[in-house]
């Protein structure tokens, strides 16, 4: 549109008007299909190293079922090679839920006082101590999940206030081989950004919160879970473990009929990707394997309906 | 003043006082009112409201899922960006207006003319006007510096025309004022209340006790300039508002484009789909998450303390809510505010055009919100002189005694003086007399040129003094010429003037040489001809004259018959007394008008033939090759213009509206009743031409191969290098078009047109029974002409056609007649002519000349339609894709409406990240090379199939929400699946609700990108700059980085996925199926169902195919031997095609 040389005209004027043609789709398809099926091919392998061990409803395993008592079962585990992580996995709990998701006060969490509007405002219904439960007014947390007597006013603004915090998982686990302690690592199971930065503890922690907000437990609990069954990383086994008949001793506190659903262990191996996830490498030969079957369609359509392909006229 | 008359009381201000100031306003508000009227006027819109009702809602906590800002800050933008552009818009009214009301005009006051503001003067002022400066209210002439009180006017403002207009003073009056001074003028003035008609006035001025009527020749309106007199003195009678040229000023109409009114209806269906997917998760929120269950025991106690007791109703209804807002960004509020940025850009680049100007002539764009329906046009109405034509007389041709002459004989002829003798001279002399006598031009002295009222007097009298007959000057009372550097003085005794129903002039002289006097009458062949003593004439002389005159007028010539005579001195004395009589009597009663004309025609008989003169009308620019384009292009052109038909046809062929195989029917019928029976035979008859046609109608699908074969015809002849193998295709083609059937290709070509005439048009207006035959008439006809229609007429026709056959128009014109025209039709153009600005300033588009409607309609219209078609459904694809994935998260988060996306990231998702790229493509794309010779000479033809494609409407619209449905699910399910225990990085560790949604959000932005991109025809650096870099680039680490240090809730988090090899995997494995699906959906649409661009480009594609082998002289033989292949007719087609891809074949290996 305009006669004037120069910079701008090669900028604007260098025009490429690519359409889309046959040819160049059996090429482009045939490429990325090849490539999508080998990233597939891998990703299976990979998924094929993970092992995953579910154990469901383990609250179930111990007779006879009992909450807020220790308790214990045996379990046959393969052989596995480490790091083996430990998850709980709940069903069924709305971790999603709007008014779960922002009931908590992230002034609060790294650390700092908050006023009672805000409370109100942002951990609406669980403000104060007596909102939340029992035994969680009247004990302190340590960082190392060591629970400590301690008595609180129930008027008094609850730290960590909000729904999040207040139905914090509280089951502890052991692992044992024929007596012999497994130990499961619990710390590092948090994102680094998150201990010390977003969850820090107050100055006077122990007299005003029930619990340390750099306990790992409770911030891996506080990353709020984006389906209604998720599992939370609790521990680390960093040995490899022989096959045999596991006993795994836990404090049942954590009632799932709360959530009318269930609680499950899962210890698993992670790859490249993360755990084991099928879906993945299947999603991805399946599509490479479409384009591969297109781009051969469209060769065979082109070879057979001879040069005037792509010239159908009307 | 609600009284039927307005009453002036000369000179009193005090008198009065009640009629309203000269200042004019054009501005809305005020510095004080400025901010509650215009946000009051904002919130009239629909729109706003919505918008304000979800900004509301969304401060609710209760209800809201997400932080109010992301509600409140857009509309807060909406508002102050609608805000600031009322302000600027207001402030500029301002200045014009204040530069309106601040000039300087000339009040008498105090014996002296003070100088003051326009906005000062009152109603019954006296004010001075000097030459050249423009009238500042409507005023009656009380004095003028012309000794008879004439004055000249230049109204080009008012009506559009630029030739001078003479008006009087009231001649007592006038001498009265030369003894008095002005303000010993006392009385009063009486006149119509203030209307919009410029042509009308009556009113009765009452001095001393005398009363002389006022009529519009004593008028001087607003806005109109004086010229060729120094000065004149005027009462104001209307001021400021009331001034006819504000009073006539159209209202601005808001025009609304088929896209909006799409838009508007699509809009409320997805409002209804909306509240329907609302109702269905309030219910299921209501029937299985709420905090009692059916026993009316507490559940999901970990969310809903005890004390909490809402049923499910109340938890429904908050629910509905809930999910409302979540899912309002399904008719997003960006969309407005980015449909009026995408128009302004593409007004601003249109602007910017250069083809669309010429010589610094400007082409501007007033209504920047229609640019997508000049991709539509199905008719256009183009007014005739000044828009066809050039309005740019000249003298061509003239038939003295019965001889042919042309302007080069003329000249010849006398150039050489000495063979030309007084004898041979007298043939000539009456013939240009007549010329240079009988006219109203006059001749500006400053400017040293001839002006008048009629463009045809200007250029005879103009042809006469470069052939050697001068018209020096004409006073009150004589007239004086130079023939051949003689003097000559003629006496002026009395003038008949021209009008529309006289259809000529005459003027009554006194030869001052021989004392002879002479009667010279020009005018209209046929009328003149009746009053010709024909016994005076030789056959032989009016035969020839005859022949010429039809010669004349086939060649789209203007004709005039000049004729005299000479008159009896007694007889004419005698014939003079009683004329003066029959004057006074219609000085007092103007009913009777008519005796005095009749009386004029007493004298206009027994005239002498002089000759005839023909004119050209030049035509403008292109005018024939751009008529052609439109009906290539399936546009049906109308003519409409005020000239008589014989002229109108004349222009009609001239540039090729109508030619030799156009079927021209004519309707000039006069009762209603004989014009039915004419329509309804006109009806008949295109019937049985139809099934001729329609038996021959394969012949079309050749079509395209002619248009081919033409061109490259055109091509070979003229690069001759290229020429032997351009040949063999041209020959390879012209065997297939030769033995398709020659006889019917006549029949295919034949075209209808219709010429109907100012009286028919009245009672097509008035009648609903000839409306309905004329509505089946009129799709058939490509053509049609109305002549001798008035401003009005033009604008009903225009209306008529809008209203009844639902398509959109295109009205084209230069002057203040046509302004109705251009304000009634859909779109209208412009022309910035020689008569003024008028019908520019109130059209949509003007540029300087007709050929730009070319570019216009063939070039920026068709790219603005798909380019805003493109740019809305793209939108909507966008935020249907974005929003649904918040509805299928509801139906994992226990229908609690949680968003899905975290504030700032749904806040970003229109308003920054995918902002640029529609806009850039909505104002650059370009879908074919409009460079290339081959497609421009394929416009009209694509113009005239695209139009009819469904780029915007229910189907398009279906087409888009049902894929962005599929690819939100897609991007969602896939997704969560995989994400399923969100265990993703080799640490084990586990990430959240974020994780997710941020990886479904990249994902769409990605596929939104990639969308765009494969549906984008052309790349610059700067596309790749605005769809690459510039928003996804920029946006996606360092927005995501800097917004996590503001958002408590994913703070961090981008540290966290930016560094996991899964989320880019899985975006690629999203993006790339989206891809495959989108590339062959696009390939097999290509092959299967080709648009007429798909076509073209195929075309243009062998076009250089056939050029690069010409130019390899390797090649040719190999070629010659594809082309002896033998063909048979029926596989001529697929033949052609075949070869050509064989060609292209061989190539490609």
């Amino acid at each position: 549109m305009s006669d004037s040389k120069g910079f701008l005209h090669w900028l604007f004027f260098k025009k490429w008007h690519p359409v889309p043609s046959v040819g160049s789709t059996i090429a482009l398809f045939s490429i990325i299909g090849v490539i999508f099926v080998a990233l597939g091919i891998v990703i299976t392998v990979i998924n094929n190293n993970i092992q995953e061990v579910t154990i469901y409803k383990y609250d179930q395993k111990c007779s006879p079922v009992e909450y807020n008592k220790q308790c214990s079962f045996t379990y046959k585990l393969d052989q596995m090679k480490a790091p083996i992580y430990f998850y709980y996995e709940l069903e069924n709990f709305y971790q999603n839920h709007r008014r779960y998701v922002k009931s908590k006060s992230s002034t609060q969490l790294s650390g700092e006082e908050i006023s009672l509007s805000d409370a109100e405002k942002y951990c609406e219904p669980i403000i104060f101590n007596k909102d939340l439960e029992q035994w969680q007014q009247a004990v302190y947390i340590t960082e190392n999940n060591e629970q400590v007597p301690k008595q609180r006013k129930p008027d008094d603004i609850a730290s960590p206030c909000g729904l999040v915090a207040k139905s914090f998982f509280n089951d502890t686990y052991e692992l044992s081989l024929s007596e012999k302690n497994i130990e499961l690592n619990q710390t590092g199971i948090s994102w680094p950004n998150d201990k010390g930065k977003k969850y820090k503890r107050a100055s006077d922690s122990e007299s005003t919160q029930w619990i340390d907000p750099e306990n790992e437990h409770f911030i891996v609990w506080m990353r709020t879970a984006g389906l209604p069954t998720f599992r939370k990383l609790w521990g680390r086994i960093e040995q490899d473990i022989e096959e045999g008949e596991y006993t795994i001793k836990f404090q049942n506190n954590y009632n799932p009929q709360m959530f009318a659903g269930a609680k499950n262990i899962v210890l698993s191996t992670s790859g490249p990707f993360g755990g084991k996830n099928l879906f993945l490498s299947i999603a991805f030969i399946v599509v490479g394997v479409i384009q591969l079957l297109i781009a051969l369609a469209f060769l065979i359509k082109k070879i057979r309906a001879g040069p005037s392909f792509g010239q159908k006229n009307e | 003043m609600q009284q039927e008359s307005r009453k002036i009381i000369i000179n009193r201000r005090d008198l009065n006082i009640l009629f309203p100031s000269n200042a004019i306003k054009t501005s809305k508000y005020n510095v004080l009112n400025f901010f509650p009227k215009a946000i009051l006027l904002q919130f009239m819109r629909i729109a706003n409201i919505y918008f304000l009702v979800t900004a509301v809602l969304q401060s609710i906590p209760l209800i809201s899922p997400l932080a109010p800002f992301s509600a409140i800050s857009p509309l807060v933008f909406v508002l102050a960006v609608s805000l600031f552009r009322e302000m600027l818009e207001d402030y500029r009214k301002h200045r014009n207006d204040d530069m309106i009301n601040e000039q300087v005009a000339l009040l008498y006051n105090n014996y002296v003319f003070q100088k003051i503001q326009w906005k000062e003067i009152r109603v019954g002022d006296i004010v001075q006007v000097l030459e050249d400066f423009t009238i500042p209210a409507d005023l009656c002439i009380i004095r003028t510096s012309d000794e008879n009180g004439q004055c000249f006017l230049e109204t080009s403002n008012l009506d559009g025309e630029r030739n001078l207009k003479t008006k009087y003073a009231i001649t007592e009056i006038q001498e009265q004022m030369t003894l008095k001074k002005f303000s010993d003028l006392t009385g009063e003035l009486q006149c119509d209340k203030p209307n919009n008609r410029i042509h009308k006035f009556q009113g009765m001025l009452s001095v001393d006790l005398k009363q002389f009527p006022i009529s519009n020749n004593n008028i001087l309106l607003r806005g109109t300039t004086i010229k060729n007199t120094k000065w004149v003195v005027g009462l104001v009678v209307y001021t400021g508002h009331d001034c006819k040229i504000i009073k006539n000023q159209g209202k601005l109409r808001y025009k609304t484009t088929h896209i909006e009114r799409a838009l508007n209806i699509i809009v409320i269906v997805i409002l209804i789909l909306q509240a329907g997917a609302c109702i269905a998760l309030a219910f299921f929120t209501a029937y299985n998450y709420n905090p009692l269950n059916f026993e009316g025991k507490p559940q999901f106690i970990y969310i809903y303390p005890e004390k909490e007791k809402n049923g499910p109703v109340v938890t429904g209804v908050i629910s509905y809510f809930s999910n409302f807002l979540l899912l309002n960004s399904m008719v997003p509020i960006s969309l407005i505010i980015s449909l009026e940025t995408l128009k302004y850009l593409q007004t601003t680049w249109m602007e910017f055009d250069e083809q669309m100007q010429n010589e610094n002539q400007p082409f501007r764009v007033l209504n920047t919100m229609i640019h997508e329906e000049l991709g539509k046009i199905e008719y256009v109405f183009t007014d005739k002189t000044g828009t066809l034509t050039s309005n740019n007389m000249e003298f061509r041709q003239c038939c003295i005694k019965g001889i042919a002459y042309s302007d080069q004989d003329l000249r010849e002829i006398f150039q050489c003086d000495n063979i030309l003798n007084d004898l041979e001279l007298e043939k000539y002399i009456n013939f240009f007399l007549c010329i240079i006598i009988c006219h109203n031009v006059i001749v500006d002295e400053k400017l040293n040129e001839f002006q008048g009222s009629s463009p045809d007097e200007v250029a005879l009298v103009k042809a006469a003094y470069e052939h050697g007959f001068k018209f020096l000057k004409k006073t009150n009372n004589s007239i004086f010429i130079k023939v051949r550097e003689q003097l000559l003085v003629y006496e002026y005794i009395c003038e008949f003037e021209f009008s529309s129903d006289r259809k000529r002039m005459s003027i009554v002289v006194k030869d001052m040489q021989t004392e002879q006097l002479l009667l010279f009458c020009k005018g209209a062949d046929n009328i003149i001809w009746r009053r010709l003593d024909m016994k005076k004439h030789q056959e032989q002389e009016l035969r020839m004259t005859q022949v010429n005159l039809k010669k004349y007028s086939k060649d789209g010539l203007r004709t005039l018959c000049l004729s005299y005579k000479q008159i009896d001195e007694i007889q004419f004395q005698d014939w003079q007394k009683q004329y003066r009589a029959i004057q006074n009597e219609v000085a007092i009663d103007p009913e009777t008008t008519n005796k005095l004309r009749e009386h004029e025609s007493i004298l206009e008989h027994e005239l002498l033939l002089l000759g005839i003169t023909a004119l050209e009308d030049k035509l403008q620019e292109d005018v024939p090759e751009v008529i052609k384009s439109l009906h290539d292009a399936g546009i049906k052109v109308w003519m409409l213009t005020g000239d008589k038909m014989e002229t109108a046809e004349n222009i009609g062929y001239l540039c090729h509206l109508i030619d030799h195989s156009t079927k021209c029917f004519r309707v000039n019928q006069e009762d209603q009743e004989s014009i039915l029976m004419r329509f309804k035979k006109i009806n008949r008859s295109i019937l049985t031409y139809e099934k001729i046609t329609k038996k021959t109608n394969k012949v079309k699908k050749n079509q395209q191969f002619q248009q081919q074969l033409q061109w490259l015809r055109e091509q070979s002849s003229i690069n001759s290098q290229i020429r032997s193998v351009h040949k063999m295709k041209i020959n390879q083609m012209s065997i297939k078009s030769d033995t398709s059937d020659n006889r019917s290709q006549k029949e295919i070509k034949r075209t209808f047109a219709l010429i109907v005439e100012g009286d028919s048009i009245y009672y097509l207006l008035h009648s609903k029974q000839i409306q309905e035959e004329f509505l089946k008439i009129i799709p058939k006809c490509r053509t049609v002409i109305c002549c001798r229609s008035t401003p009005n007429q033009k604008a009903e026709i225009v209306g008529l056609i809008k209203k009844n056959l639902k398509t959109i128009t295109l009205a084209i014109g230069d002057g203040g007649n046509d302004v109705s025209m251009i304000q009634e039709s859909h779109i209208g153009v412009g022309i910035l002519g020689k008569e003024g600005n008028q019908a520019a300033m109130n059209s949509d588009y003007f540029f300087c000349q007709f050929k730009h409607l070319w570019r216009l309609l063939f070039v920026h219209g068709r790219w603005n339609l798909y380019r805003t078609s493109y740019f809305v459904n793209y939108f909507f694809f966008k935020n249907i894709l974005f929003t649904f994935q918040q509805f299928y998260f509801a139906f994992f988060n226990a229908f609690s409406s949680q968003s899905f996306y975290e504030d700032g990231y749904l806040l970003n998702f229109n308003t920054l990240i995918t902002a640029v790229a529609p806009v850039y493509y909505g104002v650059f794309d370009q879908d074919l090379d409009v460079q290339d010779e081959y497609i421009k000479s394929q416009l009209p033809r694509v113009y005239g199939e695209f139009k009819y494609h469904k780029l915007f409407g229910r189907r398009a619209f279906a087409k888009w929400y049902v894929s962005g449905l599929l690819c939100s699910g897609l991007v969602f399910f896939v997704t969560k699946q995989i994400y399923l225990i969100q265990v993703n990085s080799e640490s084990g560790r586990v990430d959240g609700l974020w994780q997710l949604s941020i990886s479904c959000y990249w994902s769409s932005v990605f596929i939104v990108f990639m969308v765009i991109i494969s549906d984008s025809n052309q790349f610059t650096w700067i596309t790749f700059l605005s769809y690459g870099p510039l928003s996804i680039l920029a946006f996606f680490p360092i927005f995501t980085l800097a917004w996590n240090e503001f958002q408590s809730e994913t703070k961090h988090y981008a540290y966290d996925w930016l560094g996991n090899a899964k989320f880019f995997i899985v975006v690629i494995l999203i993006v790339g199926t989206v891809f495959i699906f989108k590339r062959v959906i696009n390939i097999w649409q290509q092959l299967e169902y080709p648009t007429v661009i798909d076509k073209v480009r195929k075309e243009k594609e062998e076009m250089n195919n056939v050029m690069e082998q010409s130019q390899q002289p390797g090649s040719s033989r190999q070629e010659l031997s594809d082309l002896e292949f033998p063909m048979s007719i029926e596989n001529q087609i697929q033949g052609v095609y075949n070869l050509q891809h064989n060609m292209g074949q061989q190539r490609d290996m």
